[in-house]
């Protein structure tokens, strides 16, 4: 035990980390830094003024006029869709206004009566005549016209 | 003023007068723990504005629940840990390039007053991790409990008595090198 704890004081001797001076402070500071820190700390307390810049200060009504220059652009945008769809037809119909004007204009007026009335019936289903005369055309049998006058 | 005196002020919401009572006794603590650390007298001087401004700023949050002193000496340190973490991704350096520019800002102090044997014990600590070098410099220099470094860094004694062995034998090997 004793031979234990004389090893241990030797192992202490030698030890380089144990020497008296290795502790103390090795650094210095200017004369007077301390008292200075200390009156610049207190300062901390103090309320700060924050100088704010001119861009700061313009932020938040740029951003208002960003969004309202946003929301315009985008009204824009939408009204201007819903006439663009009227606009074509707007331009078929005065382009037909157009062509009608033109043709009494231009032709014999029964002409343009004819016109019309193929444009009004051009949906309409032909008469059994039509027909009959579109399958004699075609070559269709007799017995198929006959069926089909009926 | 003393912790007590100090704590009594913060929880009756006197913070102005308890921020007096740190700064009054504890700048010339805080600012040798610092330097310990930054080595540059102008680096810590930077730092402790950072760190009064930390524990003015906490000041209202500090319940007493811990001692003042460990409250106070974690603001500090966390501040010190964060200022090397950017100081290294900054100069985007290996701990090793980090280490000796620090030993070079040693050598170049006109604040330092060490002799040779000092001179090489800090350059020896500033070669080891950042926890390493905190748990030495605690356990070393101020002589604190493991029990408050754990307060401090939020490490468990056990993996604290790791540290400062592992740091303990380095720096004694390095000097030793050179002195033995």
């Amino acid at each position: 035990m004793k031979m234990e704890s004389n090893r241990t004081m030797t192992e202490q001797e030698h030890d380089i980390l144990q020497s008296k001076d290795l502790k103390k402070m090795p650094y210095t500071v200017p004369e007077g830094y301390f008292e200075k820190l200390k009156a610049e700390a207190r300062k901390t307390t103090e309320p700060q003024y924050v100088p704010v810049g001119t861009w700061t200060r313009m932020a938040p009504y740029a951003a208002v006029a960003a969004m309202f220059l946003f929301i315009f652009t985008l009204g824009k945008i939408f009204i201007r869709e819903k006439p663009a769809i009227q606009g074509n037809n707007v331009e078929i119909l005065s382009e037909a206004a157009e062509l009608e004007d033109y043709l009494v204009f231009n032709h014999d007026i029964s002409d343009v009566a004819l016109y019309l009335a193929q444009e009004e019936d051009s949906y309409e289903i032909s008469d059994d005549e039509d027909i009959v005369e579109y399958l004699i055309y075609i070559g269709a049998s007799e017995e198929y016209v006959e069926y089909n006058k009926k | 003023m003393t912790d007590a005196e100090i704590k009594e002020l913060c929880q009756t919401c006197q913070y102005e007068q308890a921020f007096n009572g740190i700064v009054e006794s504890y700048t010339e603590r805080l600012y040798w723990h610092v330097r310990r650390f930054l080595c540059s007298h102008e680096d810590s001087n930077d730092k402790m504005q950072d760190i009064f401004v930390k524990i003015w700023k906490a000041l209202p949050e500090f319940r007493g629940e811990s001692g003042l002193y460990t409250w106070i000496y974690r603001i500090a340190t966390n501040e010190v840990l964060n200022h090397l973490r950017k100081k290294r991704i900054n100069a985007t350096m290996e701990i090793d390039s980090i280490s000796s520019s620090m030993a070079g800002i040693i050598d170049e102090d006109p604040y330092f007053n060490g002799n040779e044997l000092q001179r090489e014990l800090h350059k020896a600590i500033q070669m080891l991790p950042d926890k390493q070098k905190i748990v030495f410099c605690l356990r070393y220099f101020d002589e604190m409990k493991y029990d408050e470094i754990s307060e401090i860094t939020g490490t468990s004694v056990g993996a604290l008595k790791a540290s400062y062995h592992h740091a303990y034998n380095k720096i004694k090997e390095h000097l030793e090198t050179i002195f033995l």
